[in-house]
């Protein structure tokens, strides 16, 4: 293999130029890199209509927008960030560009079929656009009897959420293979970067989870084209059926989210804090934990639609236990700063945050997991607040972090550390104003979905829209400070953090085989200050 | 490139020519995976078909009545008999037996039509009136009313009563308000079709993956150290047997 690969000259996979050789390219690289540039694209779309609500809630009563446009931008803000952003996130963009060279392999196991997912991804995305001529108003999650009766396009943005799940079924196959057979030699289970169990571990929850929902949708699309009954009461179907096969898929799809920040969050905080991870069993096991127990707390959702007492005191006991694996991870990474030599640069300000807003977010969802405070809280403002907590706080922030980790290593450019810095201090102070009021509004009794208000929940929403705008320039300085070092950015060397994992042994960017030739690997990829490594810098 | 290196490309679509042993394993186990999703499509269906039995077993039965058993157990024997001849057609080329892989595979593609034509007959048929006992079409009330008063409900001989009503009535959809026009008679109905839907729909694929495993056999792209198209072929294909194995008790011998 290795006589074959070196008869390339090495060039960058950048390269080749025009659209037709990205659309065309099996390369993993450069199929990231196109998820990237959707997926974020996905991302403005859907903040852009955040901030639309966010300006109508401002102030009590109606001033920009009817309640039904309102109806409307909540649902698309819901099924834009969540099936074209968040889901594909981190492990189609970073899994695909990361993951093979982490493993030590020049592509995944099946590189036609990668470039497949991403084509599916595509025509998912061309489905939801047809139906926004006349867009659907039912929140991202498509209840019956609703969403059998209104007349707005529910079934074209069913349709995209199925195509869109095929394509992440594709993708999961397709790494939970790779890693399985594609390892470098040496590269033993435990020898795995934390990124990689992650990515596995949320690849294994898409297979499994995927195609519940994706023929939940089909059915719910036959029960308005055929006019069965199926999740319709009025014709003796069970809309709580829907719920369960919505939420076996939609609970643990927030893991297939969360996991790989988490992996990112693992790889970032050793290389920064200059320590060997701390627990990396532990770590690796608890991410596979995680997976394991997604399966088993859907019904949570359920606490208010007519679940017995007993099923809810078990879902609500299984619940609980999702806390254990993540506060070992907690533990875990805070161990790993403990007594480092922390550098404060943008990926690591990026992973602090996402510690410090991932326990708020989880210590918040306890309360959504009793019963009896459920029934008070279900529905409200205090539940926005939890998910975006763990969500964004979680999943988009280490978005940003990976970008700016990885950001070198793809595009061979430096970003300008001191813009990224200052702008993490507007996301990270936006989100909090953003969202610290969203869970006194609920505890208060705010309804989630609504487009207007009691005057007496006036000051908190209008310091939360404050709060939006904050984020939204945040975000927005930050991909354009990234965007902008492409042309004004630095040549970036081939390991500017001093970083152990193989994608930072090859060059920036990396040429179109990875590596010269397969390496072989004799230790784990966390040796940072260990005594080889002083010795080195003392030198 | 190589020559041995560009074969191999065109084998498995990889640019790096990863071995052909390895493509076979990487194979197997990407489709195995494939095939758990596939399961755990099915399972959801099958979830609500025990949900609506048990909210209704009476109509499940009077309407699984309507169902043909003759043409479900034909069915049957020919998904099973075809199963035999795909896994036939493995062992075939295993031992370098080449045009006997090809004739195996060709029956059982035909196998695959003969099910298909089958289940043609069987739903143009059940798209005409079939006598339904009034238990089985409670759970529409709309379309039981819709049939008092067109006149189409009385009390047969051994003393039920029953309506003539046509189980999946193409007529009915998209015309006026779907939720008072069903176009299925009873929940059974609409499990009928949509399983076996899905499920034909399966074979449709299959029989199309098998054509393009045969197209390949006949140019003689395969030999003992690489067959791994006809593997995951005939995985696929024992699959949508294995299906049809639960869905004929099921949605057949209910009544």
């Amino acid at each position: 293999m290795a006589h074959a690969v070196a008869e390339h000259a090495p060039v960058s996979y950048l390269e080749k130029k025009g659209i037709l050789s990205w659309l065309s390219s099996v390369d993993h690289k450069r199929i990231g890199i196109l998820y990237l540039i959707t997926t974020m694209s996905a991302f403005l779309v859907g903040g852009v209509f955040a901030l639309l609500m966010r300006a109508e809630l401002a102030r009590p009563g109606m001033q920009f927008m009817d309640p039904q446009t309102y109806n409307v931008l909540m649902t698309l803000h819901g099924s834009i960030m969540i099936f074209l952003f968040i889901v594909p996130g981190i492990v189609a963009t970073f899994g695909n560009f990361v993951l093979p060279i982490q493993i030590g392999a020049r592509d995944v196991a099946f590189p036609v079929l990668n470039r497949f997912s991403f084509q599916v991804y595509l025509a998912g995305l061309f489905i939801i656009a047809l139906g926004l001529a006349n867009p659907a108003d039912t929140g991202w999650t498509f209840y019956p009897p609703y969403s059998s009766t209104t007349d707005t396009n529910v079934i074209t943005l069913t349709l995209g959420a199925f195509v869109l799940g095929f394509s992440s079924i594709l993708t999961g196959i397709n790494f939970i293979v790779t890693v399985h057979k594609m390892r470098a030699p040496g590269m033993t289970w435990y020898r795995l970067p934390l990124f990689v169990w992650a990515i596995y571990s949320a690849s294994l929850i898409q297979v499994i989870a995927t195609p519940v929902v994706g023929i939940s949708l089909i059915l719910l699309v036959a029960e308005r084209v055929f006019g069965v009954g199926f999740f319709t009461p009025a014709l003796g179907g069970d809309p709580v059926l829907f719920q369960h096969f919505f939420w076996f898929y939609s609970h643990p799809v927030v893991y297939i989210m969360i996991l790989p920040a988490m992996g990112v969050v693992s790889e970032i905080l050793p290389v920064f804090s200059r320590k060997p991870i701390f627990g990396y069993k532990a770590i690796a096991w608890s991410s596979v934990a995680i997976a394991a127990v997604s399966f088993v707390v859907w019904a949570h959702h359920l606490f208010v639609s007519s679940l017995s007492t007993t099923a809810g005191i078990v879902f609500s006991f299984l619940t609980f236990t999702v806390a254990v694996p993540t506060a070992i991870k907690v533990f875990n990474w805070l161990a790993t700063l403990y007594k480092g030599q922390i550098e404060l640069k943008t990926p690591m300000l990026y992973s602090l945050a996402f510690i410090f807003l991932f326990i708020i977010g989880g210590l918040t969802g306890l309360p959504l997991a009793m019963i009896g405070v459920d029934v008070h809280l279900h529905d409200t403002y205090f539940v926005v607040g939890h998910f975006h907590y763990t969500i964004q706080g979680g999943t988009v922030l280490m978005m940003i972090a990976a970008l700016h980790y990885w950001w070198p290593k793809i595009t061979g450019r430096m970003y300008n550390e001191k813009v990224a810095a200052f702008m993490f201090w507007f996301v990270f102070i936006g989100f909090n104003l953003t969202f610290i009021p969203q869970f006194i509004l609920g505890i208060g009794g705010m309804p989630r979905r609504y487009a207007d208000y009691l005057p007496e929940f006036a000051p908190l929403h209008l310091i939360s829209s404050i709060g939006a705008y904050t984020l939204g320039i945040g975000y927005f300085v930050t991909i354009l400070n990234l965007l902008i070092s492409l042309k004004k950015g630095e040549k970036a060397p081939a390991n500017p953090w001093r970083a152990n994992t193989l994608e930072w042994q090859i060059e920036s960017p990396p040429t179109e085989h990875n590596f010269h030739e397969i390496p072989t690997i004799t230790s784990w990829p966390y040796d940072y200050g260990q005594k080889e490594e002083r010795k080195k810098e003392s030198l | 490139m190589s020559v041995a290196t560009a074969v191999k490309k065109l084998h498995d679509g990889s640019k790096w020519g990863n071995p052909p042993e390895l493509v076979y394993d990487m194979s197997r186990m990407g489709f195995w995976l494939f095939l758990a999703t596939e399961l755990l499509l099915f399972a959801v269906l099958f979830t609500a078909y025990a949900v609506y039995y048990f909210h209704d077993p009476a109509g499940f039965h009077a309407s699984a009545h309507e169902l043909s058993v003759g043409f479900g157990a034909a069915n049957t024997i020919i998904l099973l008999v075809s199963s035999f001849t795909v896994a036939w057609s493995i062992e075939a080329i295993k031992q370098g037996n080449i045009r006997l892989m090809n004739i195996l595979l060709a029956f059982t593609i035909g196998c695959g039509l003969v099910f298909l034509g089958n289940k043609y007959f069987e739903y143009s048929h059940k798209m005409h009136e079939v006598e339904l006992e009034a238990v089985a079409l409670a759970k529409s009330p709309a379309l039981l009313k819709d049939l008092k008063e067109q006149g189409k409900c009385f009390t047969n001989t051994a003393g039920q009563e029953v309506c003539r009503v046509i189980p999946f009535n193409v007529a009915n959809i998209g015309s006026g308000d779907p939720l008072t026009k069903p176009a299925f008679a009873s929940m059974f109905f609409f499990l009928y079709f949509f399983l076996t839907g899905v499920h034909g729909l399966h074979i449709v694929v299959g029989v199309a993956l098998l054509s393009w495993v045969l197209i390949k056999g006949l140019r003689g792209e395969f030999h003992p150290g690489w067959y791994t198209p006809v593997e995951v072929g005939g995985l696929y294909w024992h699959l949508v047997d294995l299906i049809w194995i639960y869905l004929f008790p099921l949605l057949y011998l209910v009544s």
